[in-house]
């Protein structure tokens, strides 16, 4: 048996992967998200994961902060607030190039809009998705997202039934947050096996993301 | 039948616009299998059919037709898991939500499919079903999450078509024993299975759950189909040639 040392949660891992190829707008109800994707001629796959450099392997995500915002610089991005997709004003081409920043780099994420002295560079928004029930609480997301990328994403709401549906919710959460920042590097295409944690995790994430502003 | 589902696509060639409609029309596609068959809302063409408050020959031709194939694989999921799977032991009435989760994803998969995109990943819930090439020349991984530590996977599966995994972890008592029609934790922590139809893996991971390595014994001998079980003792057991991938 081969125990692969990959640090990742669920469902959301395609929900990155989506996002990576420059989601637009979501929608959902019982079954089914109404997310839009728009592909890239010529990308690299559906998760644009393939151009990921082994820095930003899974491995290394022990380390990595559950999601929270840090202040230390995003690697190879030392001029500042031009970091993604500099190139595309839509800054889809960053999901190859920007991705070993998943482990250990989120660029401060504090205000609703901070970056942006250079005109082409996108700009950071902050996003919170609606309150989704689960098995045993309810939960709401947050995200934040330069361009189209992610750059942090945490539970700013989060409501269970009994001490032992908040343990299991507690020790979910993190890693969801971990996730949603990994699978834009991870070297897996999706995650199988999901749970009620994460599937509200990743309705409120899409209905915080169906906030963005369009173009 | 309340799950998450997303979508990855490579449009490949198409404009994006092309993409964006194929998306769109995957979605409606989804939205229309919940219609038809969720259990959940009491009116569904599948909800009365299963209380018998209706007949196939109530609907129109299209939805009686959806409802009869559904059904019917559902008898070929319940044949080839030994009767571990069987959706006509549920309390209730017949209820195929164990299948047809995966059925609908792969509906959503045609559509995209016949839109041309290069490749894509549906996954709804940890059922998963790929097309086309993958980004990595290794093929299609897909990690199988880890039933204690959320945030580890147990393994990685090499994927030609689908993969679907049920288990007892964090959902608790969300399965039927078809030989009791009682709820159950099930027989084993984590269940998954690939082969050739995302709707017979999700049926077969579904009796895999309850009966644990007596329907792995089944699974065995479903040509395409393959299974790896995670004990509730941590105890791994897999059939002959499941397509585990090599670590990263």
């Amino acid at each position: 048996m081969r125990r692969a040392p990959i640090v990742i949660g669920a469902t959301a891992a395609g929900l990155a992967g989506v996002l990576s190829f420059h989601t637009k707008a979501t929608s959902f109800s019982a079954l089914g998200t109404g997310t839009q994707a728009q592909g890239r001629s010529g990308s690299s796959g559906p998760t644009g994961s393939s151009g990921a450099p082994a820095s930003g392997s899974p491995g290394s995500s022990s380390t990595a902060p559950s999601g929270t915002a840090r202040s230390a610089p995003r690697p190879g991005s030392s001029s500042g607030p031009t970091a993604p997709g500099a190139s595309s004003g839509g800054a889809s081409s960053g999901s190859s190039s920007a991705a070993p920043a998943s482990a250990g780099s989120t660029p401060g994420s504090t205000g609703a809009r901070s970056s942006g002295t250079t005109p082409s560079a996108p700009a950071t928004v902050k996003l919170t998705g609606k309150v989704v029930q689960f098995g045993y609480g309810q939960l709401a997301v947050t995200v934040t997202l330069r361009g189209s990328r992610i750059t942090s994403s945490s539970v700013t709401s989060l409501q269970v039934a009994d001490p032992t549906s908040g343990y299991i919710a507690q020790q979910a959460v993190p890693y969801l947050q971990r996730e949603v920042m990994q699978a834009q590097s991870a070297k897996i295409q999706g995650v199988s096996g999901a749970t009620y944690t994460s599937e509200a995790y990743a309705m409120s994430l899409q209905s915080a993301l169906a906030k963005r502003p369009k173009g | 039948m309340g799950t998450v589902v997303s979508l990855a696509v490579d449009g490949g060639a198409l404009p994006p616009v092309a993409v964006a409609g194929a998306v769109d029309a995957a979605c409606a596609e989804l939205h229309r299998a919940d219609r038809i068959f969720s259990t959940w809302t009491a009116w569904s063409p599948m909800s009365r059919l299963r209380r018998g408050v209706a007949r196939l020959d109530d609907f129109p031709d299209d939805v009686a037709g959806e409802l009869a194939g559904v059904l019917a694989l559902c008898a070929d999921a319940r044949r080839l898991a030994d009767g571990w799977f069987d959706p006509w032991a549920m309390p209730g009435g017949v209820d195929p939500t164990g299948l047809v989760k995966g059925w609908a994803l792969e509906r959503a998969m045609a559509v995209l499919d016949g839109a041309g995109v290069r490749a894509a990943v549906v996954n709804g819930g940890g059922d998963v079903v790929v097309h086309g090439p993958a980004p990595d020349p290794g093929g299609w991984r897909i990690g199988v999450r880890h039933p204690w530590r959320p945030d580890g996977l147990a393994c990685v599966v090499a994927v030609d078509h689908a993969l679907a995994t049920s288990g007892g972890y964090e959902r608790g008592a969300h399965l039927v024993d078809p030989r009791t029609g009682e709820h159950t934790a099930g027989a084993v922590a984590s269940a998954s299975v690939t082969g050739p139809s995302l709707a017979i893996a999700d049926a077969l991971a579904t009796g895999l759950a309850v009966g644990g390595e007596q329907a792995l014994a089944a699974v065995a001998r479903a040509p395409g189909y393959a299974g790896y079980l995670i004990g509730l003792d941590g105890s791994e057991t897999a059939t002959e040639g499941f397509p585990f991938a090599p670590g990263p």
